[in-house]
């Protein structure tokens, strides 16, 4: 599979790329290693490589066979809108991982396109995990040419979909308050 | 005013009243979000925090409620007391239960979620799963060895001939996928029991690399839209430089079976992980549970209590009010009709009672206080001194008569026997054994005659006494009443004794005239006829006889000017400078000790002379026999009993013989003299101008020896400029 980095054609397209080449590791266990945004075949998309470092207490719950739930919320929003106004974009990316006791191996579930992968070891799985290649965001045609947007990009523990009797802990835990950072850039068409 | 303070309770009850069932509420869905509710879960944090707000507000109303509750008992507020009790004896049956409960709940809650795991399931469980993980394991053994025999008959070179081969070998190994690739990942054929799936499944890279590092890889994996186990065998021919990937079904049954355990396995796995947090989740919702009981019984202890002992209260200070005599105002009734409202309803109506007769009986005492001051306006009003004594004897009231008849404030000595008026006044002596007495008598009325020597002379009281008895009572008391005769029975005696002079002068005078012509013309008649011896015997006889008549003459024209009435001229006289003027005349022989500054009196000069010449000249005849006799004048201020009844006294004292003892008392009486020749009647005189000028006169014997008279008369004070004035007139 080819990443989107060899497929965009910035020629007429305004692009606004960010590269988190060095992220601070341990001020957050969802760092982003590489974003960027670009046009192909006039719809924008996302390619974006996460690393992920899970804690003990995610570990445990894991290997227990609680699946861990993680979205990605993307927000591209017209530049200068107020906050009343809907955001032009709301795209929510979640994925799953879960251990499978028999066979020894995680698996990692998206649920946008119910796309399954095994992995025998948790490092090959967490790679999946952040691993975002050629998503869709918008239509370039929806967008205004001389319009900036606001992009913001956050991956998150999704804690409401733990097991219901695990989540008052998880709340209540700071152990369970996994998320990244939030990115913001503009964009242009 | 309690009602207020009830009514001001109202909206904070309620207010509170609502913030539990809110509470409950929340309490209700938090139980919901962590049991069984997915969209209840959400709400979560905000359901706590609401509940940790409320159950903060909840504190701070307890303990506003509590430290007002210590204060008002420190403060020994009506009713602070039984509500603590109250509060207490509430709290306490309300947490005591609860409290138990909630021991008992987490005891059995703990116990029977730990009840669930047992170390046997867990043992077994364990066990289930790695007997299916062996069982499989030899499978996959197999399966791995048959990959390897299948990578060995692969021996195409093009990419048809190994499809059909794959095909082939497929078949008959019973695979579900068989794949060759070379050792960068590119796929050179495959084969699929889909006919349609033409792409083939991707090992992970990891995987890729540990094959073709020399190691044959094979493992369960889910395969498939029904995602059912699968085993997939990786063997590489490193000197070829291919992959032979082998997908293999796993048995009907067993794939069943596995699938089971590995579900009844996770299932349990994940169970026994989330009994802590059920169990935290359980206790949290618990303790919350138990915390909003818990204030909502104490607070409920509170206003149970307040409702309860409000009327209670309300009670008792309008009982310590009704103690004080404050009957007026009502308690409002509670809402209830029960004990309290009937006690509430008797206590008012007792008030209302209570009210309306000490309106009565205030009534009546305004009615008894305008008699009583109305008798006290008659009786002060009245000449008459009229003191009323109780039963003991002692004086109970006396009017301003009284009073200024006895010169003593007897209000001093309100509910004193009478005799202690003696110690204000020694003179009184007389009247309060008279009247001690009397209370001995134990006749209805009493009246009798007292004689008193005051300072300025004899005073005569008529006095009665009667009894002061209700039908059907012991005796109250009694009431003196007495007059002061004094002045009356003077001058009914200088009446009689006027009338007395005038015939005197009327009958004697007219026979005076012929005796004194008879004798005249006896002696004019027989002079010269007589013998020498007879003559002298006639006209000492005649001389006799005119000197006489001539006496009895004056003797007869003075008690025709004593009782004559005589023509007052008063005018305004400065006493001393009058007294010096007079006094002038005897020269040394009077010494004048003035001390009677400013002080005038009213007097007619002519007679007020008369009245110090008479009394200088009794005084020189009195002294006359005496061996360096001398003769005293003074003047002085004095006050009687009463505002504004200024007096000025007059002494003239001598060192002469002094008055008999047994006619001081009758000095001032006509006929009554201790001189040879007097007439009896200059005392008499100068006492009936001193009284026709107001004033008093007295006699009595000095100790040292000698006489002095003294004199009290009305005077006022005059102001130094009326003084200087008045001076420079007599001067003039």
């Amino acid at each position: 599979m080819k990443g989107i980095f060899f497929k965009i054609t910035p020629v007429w397209l305004l692009l606004l790329l960010l590269l988190v080449a060095v992220a601070p590791v341990n001020a957050e266990k969802i760092s982003f290693k590489q974003v960027a945004i670009g046009l192909e075949d006039g719809v924008v998309l996302l390619d974006m490589v996460e690393e992920f470092e899970l804690n003990e207490t995610m570990l445990e719950a894991l290997h227990s066979g609680v699946p861990l739930t993680f979205e990605t919320r993307l927000d591209l929003t017209r530049d200068g809108a107020f906050f009343w106004q809907k955001d032009t974009v709301q795209l929510r990316l979640r994925k799953v991982l879960v251990f499978h006791p028999l066979s020894s191996q995680y698996e990692v579930h998206a649920l946008a396109d119910d796309n399954r992968q095994q992995f025998v070891t948790m490092a090959a799985a967490l790679r999946a995990l952040g691993d975002i290649r050629s998503q869709e965001i918008i239509s370039v045609d929806k967008l205004d040419p001389d319009a900036y947007y606001q992009v913001t990009i956050q991956t998150v523990l999704d804690i409401t979909a733990l097991p219901l009797p695990l989540r008052p802990m998880a709340y209540l835990t700071p152990g369970w308050h996994l998320e990244s950072r939030v990115y913001e850039w503009l964009l242009k068409p | 005013m309690a009602s207020e303070t009830l009514k001001a309770y109202r909206p904070g009850a309620y207010a509170v009243a609502l913030l539990l069932v809110l509470l409950l509420g929340a309490l209700h869905f938090m139980s919901g979000a962590i049991l069984d509710s997915e969209q209840l879960s959400r709400w979560f944090i905000p359901l706590l925090v609401f509940i940790v707000v409320g159950l903060l507000t909840l504190v701070v109303v307890i303990s506003w409620n509590l430290f007002r509750l210590v204060l008002e008992s420190r403060q020994k507020a009506a009713g602070a007391s039984l509500r603590v009790r109250l509060v207490f004896m509430f709290a306490l049956l309300g947490l005591a239960p609860v409290t138990i409960v909630y021991y008992y709940s987490m005891q059995f809650l703990v116990r029977g979620i730990d009840s669930w795991f047992d170390v046997q399931i867990d043992s077994a469980m364990e066990d289930a799963l790695e007997l299916n993980k062996a069982t499989l394991n030899l499978n996959k053994r197999v399966l791995l060895r048959f990959t390897e025999q299948v990578l060995a008959n692969v021996r195409d070179t093009s990419q048809a001939g190994l499809s059909i081969t794959l095909g082939d070998l497929r078949q008959r190994a019973g695979a579900t996928e068989l794949a060759v690739a070379e050792a960068n990942g590119t796929v050179l054929a495959s084969s699929n029991i889909q006919p349609d799936v033409l792409v083939p499944s991707t090992p992970d890279p990891g995987t890729l690399q540990l094959v073709l590092g020399g190691e044959n890889y094979v493992d369960f994996m889910r395969y498939g839209d029904s995602q059912e186990i699968y085993i997939r065998c990786l063997v590489a021919d490193l000197s070829r430089g291919v992959i032979l990937q082998a997908i293999y079904p796993t048995s009907e049954h067993i794939d069943e079976l596995s699938e089971k355990v590995q579900t009844a396995y996770v299932a349990y796995k994940e169970r026994a992980y989330l009994r802590k947090s059920i169990k935290f989740s359980f206790i949290l919702t618990l303790s919350l549970v138990l915390l909003v009981g818990v204030f909502a019984a104490v607070w409920a202890a509170f206003f149970t209590a307040r409702r309860m002992v409000e009327p209670i209260s309300r009670l008792a200070l309008r009982t310590q009010a009704v103690a004080a005599g404050e009957y007026d105002g009502q308690i409002p009734m509670p809402r209830q009709h029960d004990e309290l409202s009937f006690l509430v309803s008797s206590f008012n109506a007792m008030t209302r009672r209570l009210a309306l007769s000490r309106d009565v009986a205030e009534k009546r005492k305004h009615e008894l206080e305008r008699q009583h001051t109305y008798l006290e306006t008659v009786l002060n009003h009245l000449s008459t001194g009229v003191m009323t004594l109780d039963a003991a004897g002692d004086i109970s009231t006396a009017n301003h008569a009284a009073s200024h008849i006895l010169r003593a404030d007897i209000s001093r000595h309100v509910g004193q026997p009478v005799a202690e008026l003696v110690t204000q006044d020694n003179q009184l002596l007389p009247f309060a054994e008279r009247i001690e007495t009397s209370l001995e008598d134990q006749s209805t009325e009493w009246r009798s005659e007292i004689h008193m020597h005051r300072e300025d002379g004899h005073q005569v009281l008529i006095c009665g006494r009667t009894n002061l008895q209700l039908a059907g009572e012991a005796g109250l008391g009694w009431v003196v009443v007495f007059d002061d005769v004094t002045e009356l029975v003077q001058a009914q005696r200088n009446a009689a004794w006027g009338e007395v002079a005038r015939r005197l002068a009327h009958e004697i005078k007219n026979p005076l005239t012929p005796i004194q012509l008879s004798a005249e013309r006896l002696r004019r008649k027989f002079m010269h006829t007589l013998s020498e011896g007879e003559i002298k015997v006639l006209d000492s006889a005649t001389r006799t006889i005119v000197n006489q008549v001539e006496a009895m003459k004056s003797m007869v024209n003075a008690f025709s000017d004593y009782a004559k009435t005589s023509k007052m001229s008063p005018e305004c006289i400065l006493l001393d400078d009058f007294l010096k003027e007079v006094l002038a005349l005897y020269g040394k022989a009077v010494e004048f000790m003035p001390a009677a500054l400013n002080v005038s009196i009213e007097a007619d000069t002519v007679r007020f002379r008369q009245i110090v010449h008479n009394l200088v000249k009794n005084a020189q005849e009195a002294s006359g026999n005496t061996e360096n006799p001398w003769i005293r004048v003074s003047s002085k201020i004095v006050g009687r009993y009463g505002e504004g009844d200024l007096r000025v006294e007059i002494r003239v004292e001598d060192n002469g013989s002094g008055f008999d003892q047994d006619s001081v008392t009758h000095l001032f009486e006509p006929y009554v003299t201790t001189k040879e020749k007097g007439t009896g009647l200059g005392l008499a005189i100068v006492k009936k101008i001193v009284e026709e000028h107001g004033g008093t006169i007295r006699a009595e014997n000095r100790s040292e020896g000698g006489a002095v008279i003294t004199i009290r008369l009305p005077a006022c004070l005059l102001p130094e400029s009326v003084t200087n004035e008045t001076d420079q007139r007599i001067i003039d």
